[in-house]
């Protein structure tokens, strides 16, 4: 094709002559479109085949009956002008658009079938990981945000605090401000605090991520500050990075996981051991050794890594990832250890407590941190431990607790606080008041202990799910306000507090999807009849803190009945 | 809604061309608008109005500039002839200008404006402007506000003939393959395909072809080179080089980003029958900043130079208003894709060297070198300039650079960047991109003769960037935010 010189011409003329014209054969051209068209067409085509065969409705359609519904409620419900009820509807559109496409990826079959057997490619052969995980050598995984806080600028670094302020939605970001607010609240109360920041895998095994020798623990330039500024403040600080090192790196053992963001049992119990030893010679005014009853049995288990499992591999080759580690479970009278709440010590913890303690983790149970501390102590303790965000999830669970009345403090001496230490970088340090409030009668529902009923209500808020594979867990519980409720005797104009399961094994349950609104029917429980399995799995709480302190129940059988006006 | 994705791809594209070639010609362009409504208005609803006011606007100066006055009744004068302009025209010219300007100047720059005055007035001693109104960029302003001031502005001009059709003018404006991210289609470049653009087999074809290299490009090597740009550009420290590695992985990630946009608009419009200009012309094989300009975002710097820099005088005022004008537009075309100090630096950046460039008589400092020397050192130049463009702020900016030369102390963990930034994945998918950018032919030539080898490579392309989106989570492109 021969055609005049591109600079003698304007930008359209060379567009129209270029572009415009192309040599190519017709059954080429055919073949071109043919295969394009049949790969955008097939892949709707055969979703909504599959979603028809599969059940009535069709989640991929259901766009326009969302909208729909939220149109109506906000009409219906908003007593607000004009202008308030556009911005309401078109902030609640977005929501359900966004929300809609994201499930339209989650559910496609064209992913689901794809995207692990894509995943398998990247990671086998290209030896890189996703948006979640980092490839390092040897086939070690490492959890994204572990590296990040540590590649980070310091943590306390000025600018970051106001850069942290501005984009995420905190109060505050400064680990120590609400540490040494936590502690003279404590103190005032006769306790007396650690504070125990638990090293990610970067920090102890950097040699795993890149080849490169590298003696020192990898650490965000403001950690050395942290630990001064707490010194300062007087505050005990029990970093066991050190004795990882020392005992298992420079000894040539791992003390992490290789497929999962967590240590190894004997890692863990080495740190327990020394925790012990440390409480001990401190004479912290604890009495240690009035317990003689515990008993660790040794005990092999087999799971597949929680960073393995956010890689979406094929089943069939996750058993590479799958390790088997000697956990030891403590035995109490031929019963499971358990925490007591009338225990001198009261240990706030992250999943680094709940694993091998947490049965729904798949490492075993009753062979965790606590046990283990317990059993190092020989003495009870008493435990509450929330598997994510250890900067304020179980600081603010023991403030619920003590603002509904329930003294969680009474008889403390020592207050051990264990988080990772990502939640330097990374976690909400919000300032907790730890005030002691009394039991108030309320019309929220409560159940008596082994009662089930089955009610139906309105949501009237809910807490949000996070995405299956963007977070370091496979199970996840929201917490609902159910209102109008309906269905058994003495329960009209009741509300209820509920949480529910709303992720189960990385996959999102029917409650993820509910929404303000929406009358549901459930049958619910005392929350304190499943507290023990439960009550570690990472919890999303509502924003309203007058609901919080109510008595939750636990939600099951969930039945989804639509929006009423 | 992002182009790599699936949504649409498997049901915003399909359904979009489905419409568009069932309904009878006169409907197309009522089809093409209201699909591109939607498209616009996925991301936030209410911008759909802006969108349109804005369009209404433009028509409505552009046809009492034709008519030079209110007599629309009457049939469509030609295109206005050359001359002075009524007060009427001139009225109509200055309101679509500063409506334009207005809405971007209040939507893109008004956050901007306010943070700098609190500074200011702090600096003074006095309250800043705390719990002001902050307020949502709405996407893709920048490019259709200058797209749709170029019609009245044409038509004031001279140089095109009002439409009369508003369906046409929305459907110019707000053509959703180009209408978020560009390029920026000028009203006169497109004004005779409006009157007819037929869709050829051949057309379609190249379509394909340009909309499939542009995916690959986008998922394969600007994602990729963006990872690594990301982790060095969040780091703490870094090792001179992997501060290199982390500028230069931006420069391929924002060039193969924004030209694979581009590619797949282009695609898209062919597979629409539209032909929309080259908006790329292998920036990085340029042998000087003026050279740079004229192969980087062609659309704005044409736009640029004929609506800004001729305007202000260009080179007819004197040598050191040309210095002046040069420097202004490029200070200015920063400014453009972002408020913030860090693009108006950039903009400077390229200005001061295009200005230095012209005084040395239209050549680079380093025209003597060979040919390799010549590129490498406008290379060089545009890196310096990316490190404000990425970076958050002026301050975060040098001290990057004081990474990239080596004026900072590396702190141990600089070694896990280099860990992953190192990793084999990473460099392949930047070895790949280097050769493409420096060894590999243009988009748009490698696709003027397809034949069955070459169909075979772009539908191959194609399902592998389909199954590796299918891995990516979070893909959006670069420009979406000017």
């Amino acid at each position: 094709m021969s055609h005049e010189s591109p600079t003698k011409l304007t930008r359209e003329q060379v567009a129209a002559l270029e572009a415009g014209r192309t040599a190519v054969s017709s059954a080429c051209a055919v073949f071109l479109i043919v295969m394009f068209l049949l790969l955008i067409l097939t892949v709707p085509v055969v979703q909504l085949i599959l979603e028809l065969r599969e059940s009535k409705s069709v989640p991929s359609l259901s766009l326009f009956r969302d909208l729909k519904a939220t149109s109506r409620e906000v009409i219906l419900t908003e007593k607000s002008g004009f202008f308030a009820k556009l911005f309401q509807s078109n902030k609640a559109y977005m929501q359900i658009m966004h929300a809609w496409e994201t499930k339209l990826e989650d559910i496609s079959a064209l992913g689901q079938t794809v995207r692990p057997v894509a995943q398998s490619f990247m990671t086998h052969q290209l030896k890189t990981g996703n948006e979640q995980v980092y490839h390092g050598l040897k086939q070690w995984l490492f959890y994204r945000p572990d590296v990040d806080c540590l590649i980070a600028p310091s943590f306390l670094d000025a600018e970051t605090l106001k850069q942290r302020l501005t984009t995420e939605p905190l109060s505050q970001p400064d680990p120590r401000l609400a540490l040494i607010d936590f502690q003279q609240q404590l103190n005032r109360r006769g306790i007396h605090l650690i504070v125990m920041p638990v090293p990610v895998k970067p920090v102890v095994h950097p040699e795993n991520l890149f080849a490169r020798a590298y003696a020192a623990p990898l650490r965000n330039p403001g950690y050395e500050l942290f630990l001064a500024d707490l010194a300062a403040a007087g505050i005990q600080v029990f970093d066991p990075t050190d004795l990882l090192i020392r005992e298992f790196r420079a000894a040539g053992k791992d003390a992490f996981l290789t497929a999962d963001s967590h240590w190894r049992p004997e890692a863990m119990r080495k740190v327990s051991e020394a925790l012990a030893e440390l409480i001990k010679a401190d004479h912290l005014s604890v009495s240690v050794a009035t317990h003689s009853n515990f008993e660790a049995k040794a005990a092999a288990i087999t799971n597949l890594g929680d960073i393995a499992g956010m890689l979406s591999l094929p089943e069939d080759q996750k058993s590479r990832w799958l390790e088997t580690v000697e956990i030891e479970p403590i035995w109490e009278h031929n019963n499971f250890w358990r925490p007591d709440k009338k225990a001198e010590i009261l240990v706030l913890g992250d999943s680094f407590a709940n694993i091998f303690s947490l049965a729904i983790m798949g490492w075993g149970e009753s062979a965790g941190f606590v046990e283990h501390l317990s059993f190092a102590l020989q003495t009870p303790l008493d435990a509450l431990v929330i598997n994510h965000n250890g900067a304020y999830a179980t600081r603010a669970a023991l403030a619920r607790a003590l603002a509904r009345g329930e003294d969680r403090l009474a008889g403390k001496r020592l207050l051990i606080y264990q988080f990772a230490v990502r939640e330097l970088a990374y976690g909400d340090w919000q300032l907790i008041e730890l005030s002691l409030g009394s039991k108030e009668q309320t019309d929220f529902l409560e159940l008596t202990q082994g009662t089930a009923v089955t009610v139906r209500g309105t949501v009237s808020d809910i807490a949000s799910a996070p995405r299956p594979g963007s977070v370091p867990y496979a199970d996840h519980i929201i917490s609902l306000h159910l209102t109008d409720l309906d269905g058994i005797e003495n329960v009209e104009n009741k509300q209820a507090l509920v949480y529910i399961q709303s992720m189960d094994n990385n996959v999102w349950t029917e409650a993820a999807r509910l929404r303000p609104g929406e009358t549901i029917q459930l049958q619910l429980e005392p929350w304190e009849d499943v507290a023990r399995r439960l009550d570690g799995v990472n919890r999303a709480e509502l924003e309203d803190l007058e609901l919080q302190l109510q008595e939750p129940c636990w939600g099951t059988k969930l039945v989804r009945l639509g929006f009423t006006p | 809604m992002v182009f790599s994705s699936h949504l649409f791809l498997y049901y915003f594209l399909p359904l979009a061309l489905l419409l568009y070639f069932l309904v009878p010609r006169s409907l197309k362009h009522l089809v093409l608008t209201v699909l591109s409504y939607a498209f616009y208005g996925w991301t936030n609803p209410l911008f759909v109005f802006l969108l349109l006011f804005s369009t209404a606007i433009d028509y409505l100066c552009g046809l009492s500039m034709a008519y030079n006055g209110f007599n629309w009744r009457d049939p469509l004068p030609d295109s206005l002839p050359r001359g002075s302009r009524s007060r009427l025209q001139k009225t109509m010219l200055w309101l679509s200008v500063l409506t334009n300007l207005g809405l971007l100047g209040f939507f893109k720059y008004f956050n901007f404006a306010a943070e700098n005055l609190t500074v200011l007035s702090q600096w003074f001693g006095w309250p800043g402007l705390t719990n002001v109104l902050r307020v949502t960029l709405p996407l893709g302003i920048s490019f259709y506000t200058f797209q749709s001031m170029s019609y009245t502005i044409d038509v004031y001009r001279g140089q095109t003939r009002a439409l009369r059709n508003f369906i046409d003018f929305a459907c110019f404006v707000s053509m959703f393959p180009q209408l978020v991210a560009g390029p920026i289609i000028r009203f006169s470049e497109i004004a005779e395909q409006l009157r007819d653009h037929p869709v050829t087999l051949e057309k379609f074809a190249r379509g394909v072809a340009f909309f499939s290299l542009g995916m690959a490009k986008k998922i394969l090597l600007a994602n990729p080179c963006g990872k690594v740009a990301d982790i060095a550009f969040s780091a703490g420290s870094l090792a001179v080089l992997d501060a290199w590695q982390g500028i230069i992985a931006y420069a391929f990630q924002i060039y193969f980003d924004f030209s694979a946009y581009s590619d797949m608009a282009i695609g898209l419009g062919l597979m629409l029958g539209f032909v929309f200009p080259k908006n790329f012309d292998s920036p990085y094989r340029a042998e000087s900043i003026t050279d740079f300009w004229r192969r980087w975002h062609i659309s704005l710097s044409s736009w640029l130079r004929d609506y800004l820099y001729i305007p202000l005088g260009g080179n007819r005022l004197g040598t050191a208003r040309t210095y002046l004008n040069l420097f202004l537009v490029m200070l200015l075309g920063g400014l453009w894709h972002g408020a913030a100090w860090v693009f108006i630096i950039w903009g400077a950046i390229h200005g001061l060297w295009l200005a230095l460039e012209r005084l040395a008589g239209k050549t680079s400092f380093y025209h003597r070198l060979p040919k390799f020397g010549r590129t490498g050192c406008t290379f060089f130049i545009v890196l310096v300039a990316w490190v404000f463009f990425r970076s958050a702020g002026t301050a975060e900016a040098v001290t990057y650079l004081r990474h990239m030369f080596g004026a900072v102390k590396v702190l141990p963990n600089s070694l896990a960047v280099t860990g992953i930034i190192r990793q084999p994945y990473y460099l392949g998918s930047m070895l790949i991109a280097a050769v493409v950018v420096w060894g590999a032919p243009q988009t748009w030539d490698w696709t003027r003769k397809l034949n069955w080898f070459k169909a075979v490579i772009i539908i191959s392309l194609l399902i592998l960037s389909a199954v590796v989106l299918a891995t990516q989570a979070y893909n959006p492109f670069i420009y979406f935010i000017f």
